[in-house]
């Protein structure tokens, strides 16, 4: 039965997706194919992030314990280009600010989702082998999902002209938190040597104070005067 | 809606409960390789196992239900009964775990699992029988196996339910695209030498021991004890005597006949085409008149007991007799802990196995005898994969050499009636024997698995060969290699292929378990579809609260 796991998994990663999508209204905005550029402004940025850090990050010679902390650390930086592509995506969308949140948003996710998750899942899933793995990747992607929600709300937020002083720094950090949150979590898995569930719950915790903060910075932001 | 939300989540809760007990620490999918036990047919009796595929759930030894299932056994676990127990259920295979250092097993389990082997390979079996060695993915597989088993075994109907849904089982399985085929370029080596005698036309000894090993699988069958010892010592005769020889005023009036023949464990093959082609086809032949007697080397690495097999006892004049009393003196003047007998056995024409290599040269009148530790021909140690170096005890084998070459110094140079000292010794001083060389010989010898199946077929096993023609060629003269193959039309051996195959070993979950899964996404999916759906409330909720606090 194990293309029923595969169907398992790829339905637990894809379902809150497909809800999201419906839900949110965007179906009635027509923006199907708004989310396909945001999808390929993703894959363009990917690009571009993978050739610099091929051109200008020397391989790690040291042991295989030792974790490069200044190395991952520069790496994770890189990252910022995301912030950057989802800049770019919601300033091409004219409309209210939710509509240009949630279509950026949904676009960059699902494309991550084939991109990452589809291969190793057709792959692996479907061996006789049982492994977890592919049900806690199939759970990542859904915590991606809310994470990249809040990382395009902050990203709104951050350009938005009438940002009251106040909350200039809240959504500095929270901008912060976003790009280095992988770099957070394989410095949590190095030092406290979690496990692969632990690790997955601490991400899922992680990402949830992130969103809820956002949502309601952005609540108080879009509501306030 | 709440209760049915709260039965929702504490259904969840449980599967997570569960998920979580049974994350395991292994790998999910290993391959490696298997060696299969022997398949021969030895004068139309079949032996071994004729079956090599192996599509099957991992079970325990322990377990009560082995019906189509592959039977995990440690070294322990392999008995007589229940290799039988596992036969009568139709068990789809049987796979030994054979541990890495098996000089720390105790000496009854290893006992047990001789005989056991012996017994196995008397018959045929349709089982098929692996073996592998040990290592952690494996002892891992085992633990988990032997745990599955005692949890069925305390019968709680809750663990059961648990089991059938959550357990992991392994799955073996040994894929072949082609059937098992009989090997037909089998060759038997035999390789001799000759140490020329002082006068004109001088008796000749014949100095013979088998190399090859035997074992439930051929590629892991070392034989360091039957025959290894039996060959280190024959090379050490060769050295001493070639130092004696080299002088002309040491030469002594016998012709020293050297051989190293293979096909020993299948009724001693390689010895019967020898003397065949020695006899029946040769023109002149050392062998063809005027031997004293052959002496064959067989298992001489350990015990303190020492056996000497005749299929006549000699007569009193006979070279054999002399040297027997030869034998006794030595021993008694130095060695007198150790037990010397001799073991009369009469040549049986009709038996299917030959007992000693002596036999074969008694069916072509040659008077001969063969010197062991062992006593009786069907011994299981003669041929077992735990005969590995830990069962040679190196002084042992050191003080068995002295015995023989002391003895066949004193016949051949007829020291007893020339008045020597009972105890007095040959060989000493530059030409004594050392432990080291001889250790060195043995590991050299037991580097490699010496059956007959795999000789001149990989490269390290030509390759021993080649280093024992080299060490012949080194010492003696008239050095010749003879290669038997067996008759095409009516074969006194067939060998089967597929010794060594490749194993997968999997992590597989019940089918029940995928349906289970299922429907615990399925439950996780309606919590997220019905927080999605009213994220609208909380956010209209939020707002409100925000508008609030600005007013």
């Amino acid at each position: 039965m194990t293309l029923f796991h595969f169907g398992n998994c790829f339905s637990l990663a894809y379902f809150p997706y497909f809800i999201t999508y419906k839900c949110s209204g965007l179906s009635e905005y027509n923006a199907f194919w708004r989310c396909v550029q945001a999808g390929a402004t993703y894959l363009f940025v990917q690009l571009c992030k993978m050739l610099f850090l091929a051109t200008f990050f020397p391989t790690w010679e040291g042991g295989a314990g030792v974790y490069d902390f200044v190395g991952e650390f520069m790496k994770a930086t890189v990252d910022m280009a995301d912030l950057l592509g989802l800049h770019l995506v919601m300033s091409r969308n004219a409309g209210k600010g939710e509509y240009k949140i949630m279509v950026a948003a949904m676009g960059w996710a699902t494309a991550e989702l084939i991109m990452s998750r589809c291969i190793p899942l057709w792959v692996g899933a479907r061996g006789i082998e049982f492994d977890w793995k592919y049900i806690q990747m199939s759970f990542d992607s859904n915590i991606s999902l809310v994470h990249y929600i809040a990382m395009a709300a902050v990203v709104w937020m951050f350009t938005r002209y009438d940002l009251p002083k106040s909350f200039r720094l809240p959504v500095t950090i929270l901008l912060g938190l976003c790009v280095y949150k992988g770099f957070l979590m394989e410095l949590f898995v190095h030092v406290f040597l979690l496990g692969s569930w632990t690790a997955l719950l601490v991400k899922a915790v992680l990402t949830g104070a992130i969103s809820l903060c956002s949502l309601f910075l952005f609540v108080t932001l879009v509501h306030s005067n | 809606m709440t209760l049915r939300t709260s039965k929702v989540v504490a259904l969840l809760l449980l599967s997570v409960h569960l998920l979580n007990a049974s994350a395991l620490p292994a790998a999910s999918s290993y391959e490696f390789n298997a060696y299969r036990m022997q398949q021969y047919n030895l004068h139309q009796d079949k032996h071994g196992c004729r079956g090599a595929i192996v599509v099957a759930e991992a079970r325990s030894a322990v377990d009560t239900s082995l019906t189509r299932r592959c039977v995990i056994m440690k070294l322990p676990d392999f008995t007589t009964e229940r290799y039988l127990e596992a036969k009568k259920q139709n068990a789809a295979a049987v796979l030994i775990l054979l541990p890495q250092n098996i000089s720390s097993v105790p000496e009854d389990i290893v006992q047990g699992f001789m005989v056991a082997e012996s017994q196995v390979l008397q018959k045929e079996t349709l089982m098929p029988v692996y073996v592998v060695p040990e290592d952690e993915q494996l002892l891992c597989m085992y633990e988990e196996v032997t745990q599955a088993a005692a949890t069925k075994s305390a019968s709680a109907l809750v663990r059961v339910l648990r089991s059938i849904i959550t357990a992991t089982a392994f799955q073996i399985l040994v894929s072949n695209n082609s059937p098992i085929k009989p090997m037909t370029d089998t060759t038997i080596i035999t390789l001799e030498g000759v140490l020329p005698g002082a006068g004109e036309d001088p008796p000749t000894i014949v100095i013979t021991a088998h190399y090859d090993s035997f074992g439930l699988a051929p590629w892991l069958a070392y034989g360091a004890d039957s025959n290894g010892s039996g060959v280190t010592v024959l090379l050490e005769l060769v050295r001493l005597f070639h130092h004696l020889y080299s002088d002309p005023r040491s030469q002594a009036p016998y012709h020293l006949l050297f051989s190293l023949t293979g096909g020993g464990k299948y009724n001693f093959l390689g010895t019967k085409r020898w003397l065949e082609e020695n006899m029946d086809h040769a023109e002149s032949s050392l062998l063809h008149d005027n031997v004293a007697f052959v002496l064959c080397l067989d298992s001489l690495g350990t015990g303190d007991e020492l056996f000497l097999h005749v299929s006549r006892p000699p007569k009193p004049g006979t070279p054999q007799y002399s040297f027997i009393q030869l034998l006794e003196q030595v021993i008694s003047a130095r060695f007198p802990w150790v037990r010397f007998g001799t073991v009369h056995k009469k040549i049986n024409l009709q038996e299917a196995t030959v007992a000693w290599e002596h036999e074969r040269y008694g069916m072509k009148r040659i008077p001969g005898f063969t010197l062991s530790h062992i006593e009786n021909p069907k011994s299981e140690l003669r041929g077992s994969i735990l005969d590995t170096m830990a069962q040679v005890d190196i002084r042992k084998l050191k003080r068995n050499a002295v015995i023989v070459a002391e003895s066949l110094a004193r016949f051949m140079y007829n020291l007893s009636d020339k008045g020597s000292a009972k105890d007095m010794q040959v060989f000493k001083g530059s030409l004594d024997i050392q432990d080291s060389h001889l250790s060195a010989l043995m590991t050299m010898i037991t580097s490699v698995p010496r059956a007959v199946q795999l000789m001149n077929r990989e490269p390290e096993h030509t390759l021993l060969i080649s280093s024992l023609e080299q060490e012949f060629k080194h010492y003696l003269q008239q050095v010749h290699r003879h290669t038997f193959h067996p008759d095409r039309r009516d074969p006194e051996i067939t060998f089967f292929d597929q010794m060594k195959q490749p194993m997968m070993m999997y992590r597989v979950k019940p089918a029940a378990f995928d349906l289970f899964l299922g429907g615990c996404i399925a439950g996780y999916l309606g919590i997220v579809y019905y927080a999605i759906q009213n994220f609208g409330h909380v956010y209209t909720k939020l707002k409100a609260t925000v508008k609030a606090k600005h007013q």
